[in-house]
């Protein structure tokens, strides 16, 4: 009978453990399971990157995004597609139920101040999730 | 007895432990979305080919796609993005919500 207790005790204590370990690994670094503030932090992160062409906030976000988007963000970043500082950054999320394209898709609106133009840009970049959350590929517009 | 009832115990806080350890969470506007999307699609659509300013917004004439066709569109509680091509050139609308109603858009050109 004890032996049987001790048993029960251990597995009660034991399998939460096992199944929180695991949990915590299979949510790790999805971008959906993000905060709003998070998801903004990140994707300031590799617009800064971009607009200044460096590539340590790309870089930082990585774990956020497949290694093709991460190869073009950084050639876009080495092309200085978009040149100057973020003067402003408007997230949107839209869920898989909002999109007509069935995935989840992050519209990030941004005001870039080019000293060399002396005016605003205003770009948009299109960020859409895949089902392990990240990003799988990004468009981006211009004003 | 008490045995038994420690065990239960701590079974308990085991199970409660592995539900609330990982609440993380999750964006969604979509309890937040009020309208009717479909519809407001269709006025979009009408301004944007200058059919009809149903939305008031008054449309500049450079911005105009008389030939627009809808591609894609998403929409969030602040504002609503329609991907639209316009004799093969790809644009987005952003509509922008402020207190509810539409109160002004812009209009992207395709970059990369």
């Amino acid at each position: 009978m004890k032996k049987i207790m001790r048993l029960t005790f251990l597995i009660t204590l034991v399998i939460p453990i096992i199944f929180n370990v695991y949990s915590v690994r299979a949510i790790e670094h999805n971008f959906e399971t993000l905060t709003y503030r998070e998801q903004s932090q990140i994707i300031l992160d590799i617009v800064t990157s971009v607009s200044q062409g460096v590539t340590d906030g790309i870089e930082n976000s990585a774990p956020y995004m497949t290694e093709q988007v991460y190869t073009d963000l950084v050639n876009d970043s080495n092309d200085k597609v978009i040149q100057g500082s973020i003067g402003q950054l408007a997230v949107d999320t839209i869920d898989i139920i909002n999109s007509s394209t069935g995935d989840t898709v992050v519209m990030a609106n941004i005001k870039v101040w080019s000293q060399a133009q002396t005016y605003n840009n205003l770009y948009l970049y299109e960020f859409h999730i895949n089902k392990d959350g990240k990003i799988y590929g990004y468009n981006l517009w211009v004003y | 007895m008490k045995k038994i009832s420690i065990i239960t115990i701590l079974l308990l806080i085991s199970i409660l432990m592995a539900g609330c350890s990982n609440d993380n969470k999750k964006f969604s506007t979509s309890s937040q979305i009020e309208y009717d999307s479909n519809e407001l699609t269709k006025e979009a659509m009408k301004f944007i080919r200058n059919e009809d300013d149903n939305l008031g917004l008054g449309i500049d004439p450079k911005d105009i796609a008389t030939n627009a066709k809808l591609s894609q569109s998403y929409f969030s509680n602040n504002s609503f993005y329609l991907h639209v091509i316009n004799n093969g050139i790809n644009y987005i609308y952003r509509f922008q919500f402020v207190d509810g109603n539409i109160n002004s858009y812009i209009k992207y050109s395709y970059m990369k």
